[in-house]
């Protein structure tokens, strides 16, 4: 699959500070890819180099195909959501759309039917010919991230979308990305992992301005190994025991997991021990194979704290 | 899809931004106060006017007059008036090819040229860097590069300086009508109209300035200390250059580093033909260009 976005080798200085320190990233088209790290990891300063808006010191960018990114040569090709800016507070909801509208390259007629849909779409549509600075926090960053989609664009940054919402606009949020990711290549920063390991098919983990590890979520999620299994009631160790006989297993509550052995595929041992543990009269609930992408994380910069040759 | 291109991409962000200055309160603030400055200065000039008439009366033996304006071709003439025009200019020759003006627009000219300078450094000096500061630049930069946008902020700024010297000149005509009691309101506007060009001009060049100023920090409150020093660098600058030592030691450098700024060319815009102001229109014009110019080539090459 051929790259949205290349990066290679980026060096991003903020006088002394290395904000970016030899990045490697690749996007591929047509995803939805996840950067996850600490404050301070390089995720904004990321974002800022793939828009254009931030030089690079060293190394190599190619958006779209056709180099660093140039908002005339590349017209309408990009929808950026930045963390922590203001928009415009005295213009309207749609006037503001309508604005990035004629910027993206449409007509005045264009823009005000694309403003007008992007509302709706946001739930924002009763808010319409109200000052942005008078919307709610909730609401200007639903406009924030409905201009970001303006105009149609091939590639869209969300620094950070989800940032200070309620857990309602959250979910919100969430099916939002999955609706778009269907339409175009998505980029998101956010320090919600679940709600990113749900929404995205590639995760990128930053740490001190390096990329230290990117793999499809699945493989993320599959790395640990484990079965998680949660049951329905308390269950008897005696029977557990039955079912996995000398290998080991963890119960805590109605939580039981179990480390897969080497030779042991998930896709295949998962259905057979749930089947097992049925068999043995075992209350199941729930089988999933797999950690989850906070564990993943957590061990990337076990990782890299261990050995920082990794980064 | 209408394309993309400069010119355009400035146009639409010179309308959005004029209508985002005119819906801020600060900037309504200020042309209210230009307006107000405007109508104070005619209103104060009518008093002179018929202080002038009245002392004119007594010389001349006639009634005196309650109407500021009712001697007013006699005014014209009267070397009172002449005192008045060449305290307003510091020039008695151009002075006096000046008192067939109607008296109303070399008043608002002179108000324009002290004050508008200010208003502009007010306005503008932190037009970009107040953008940069919240970010909101960041939304439109990915969509148009910096010399689009910096060409519509300067479009904007100028759209707003013009609505601004407009409203003075009106208010000016107003004020002269209202009170005035021979006012001749055609040569008035004709001449309120013609130096409403010039000080815009003028101003223009002050623009470019402060909006030259505003692209070298992104602090909001450094961007609009350094348009004021701005202000009076230029003014403190031209003035140095103009003391006798400076002039004796190195005239032909004093002369050519004093073109450089805008105050350089103030007298010329008095001249009543526009042809005799053309050159300083056009320096004044490229000054303001300079001045933005300058400020772009920091902009265009740091982090938005």
């Amino acid at each position: 699959m051929s790259a949205a976005v290349e990066l290679r080798g980026v060096v991003k200085r903020y006088r002394r500070t290395r904000a970016l320190d030899g990045l490697d990233l690749r996007v591929p088209r047509g995803t939805l890819v996840g950067l996850v790290g600490p404050n301070g990891a390089g995720k904004t300063t990321t974002f800022g180099i793939i828009s254009g808006v931030l030089e690079p010191d060293e190394g190599t960018v190619d958006v779209l195909g056709s180099g660093p990114f140039h908002p005339r040569a590349q017209a309408g090709a990009l929808g950026v959501l930045p963390q922590d800016c203001a928009l415009n507070p005295h213009s309207s909801a749609r006037q503001l759309l309508t604005f990035f509208g004629r910027l993206q390259g449409l007509t005045r007629a264009e823009a005000t039917r694309e403003a007008d849909r992007l509302l709706d779409e946001l739930r924002l549509g009763d808010r319409a010919t109200s000052r942005v600075g008078e919307l709610s926090h909730g609401m200007k960053r639903r406009l924030a991230v409905a201009q970001a989609l303006v105009g149609d664009p091939r590639l869209v940054l969300l620094d950070e979308p989800t940032g200070g919402l309620d857990p309602h606009l959250v979910v919100e949020m969430r099916e939002l990305l999955l609706r778009e990711k269907r339409r175009r290549t998505l980029v998101v920063s956010s320090h919600i992992l679940s709600d990113l390991e749900r929404t995205c098919d590639e995760i990128a983990f930053l740490e001190a301005g390096r990329c230290v590890r990117a793999e499809p979520v699945e493989t993320l999620r599959l790395a640990s190994r484990r079965i998680r299994i949660r049951l329905a009631g308390p269950a008897e160790r005696a029977k557990l025991a039955a079912v996995f006989g000398d290998r080991p297993f963890d119960l805590d509550g109605d939580s039981l997991s179990y480390e897969l052995a080497e030779d042991e595929a998930p896709r295949e041992t998962a259905p057979a021990v749930l089947a097992a543990l049925v068999a043995a009269g075992v209350p199941v609930l729930e089988v999933s194979v797999g950690g989850s992408l906070e564990e993943a994380y957590l061990a990337a910069r076990e990782a890299v704290r261990r050995d920082p040759g990794r980064r | 899809m209408s394309g993309k291109g400069l010119f355009r991409d400035a146009a639409v962000i010179a309308a959005f931004d004029l209508g985002e200055s005119l819906r801020s309160r600060k900037v309504l603030i200020f042309l209210v106060l230009y307006v107000v400055g405007a109508i104070g200065a005619t209103l104060i000039f009518t008093e002179v006017l018929q202080e002038v008439e009245i002392a004119l009366a007594e010389q001349l033996l006639v009634a005196r007059t309650r109407d500021p304006g009712s001697l007013t071709q006699a005014v014209m003439e009267s070397p009172e008036l002449l005192r008045v025009i060449s305290r307003l200019i510091r020039d008695d020759a151009l002075a006096r090819a000046l008192v067939r003006v109607p008296p109303i627009a070399l008043l608002y000219h002179w108000v324009a040229l002290a004050f508008g300078p200010v208003f502009a450094v007010l306005t503008a000096s932190d037009t970009v860097a107040s953008e940069v500061s919240s970010g909101s630049v960041r939304f439109a930069l990915a969509r148009t590069d910096r010399a689009g946008w910096i060409l519509g902020k300067v479009f904007g700024q100028s759209l707003l300086l013009a609505v601004g010297i407009a409203l003075g000149a009106l208010a000016s005509w107003v004020t002269g009508w209202i009170q005035l009691g021979a006012f001749a309101p055609g040569a008035t506007a004709f001449a309120l109209a013609r130096y409403a060009g010039t000080a815009y001009v003028y101003v223009w060049a002050h623009l470019g300035l402060a909006l030259g100023v505003s692209q070298l920090t992104r602090s909001v409150p450094w961007s609009r200390a350094l348009g004021l020093l701005a202000l009076v660098g230029v003014f403190g600058l031209h003035r140095f250059l103009e003391r006798d030592a400076i002039v004796e030691a190195a005239p032909v450098l004093a002369g050519s580093l004093r073109q450089l700024f805008p105050v350089a060319h103030r007298l010329d815009l008095w001249r009543p033909g526009l042809e005799a102001s053309a050159p300083a229109l056009a320096i004044l014009v490229a000054l303001g260009a300079v001045y933005v110019g300058l400020g772009y080539l920091r902009f265009a090459r740091r982090d938005a």
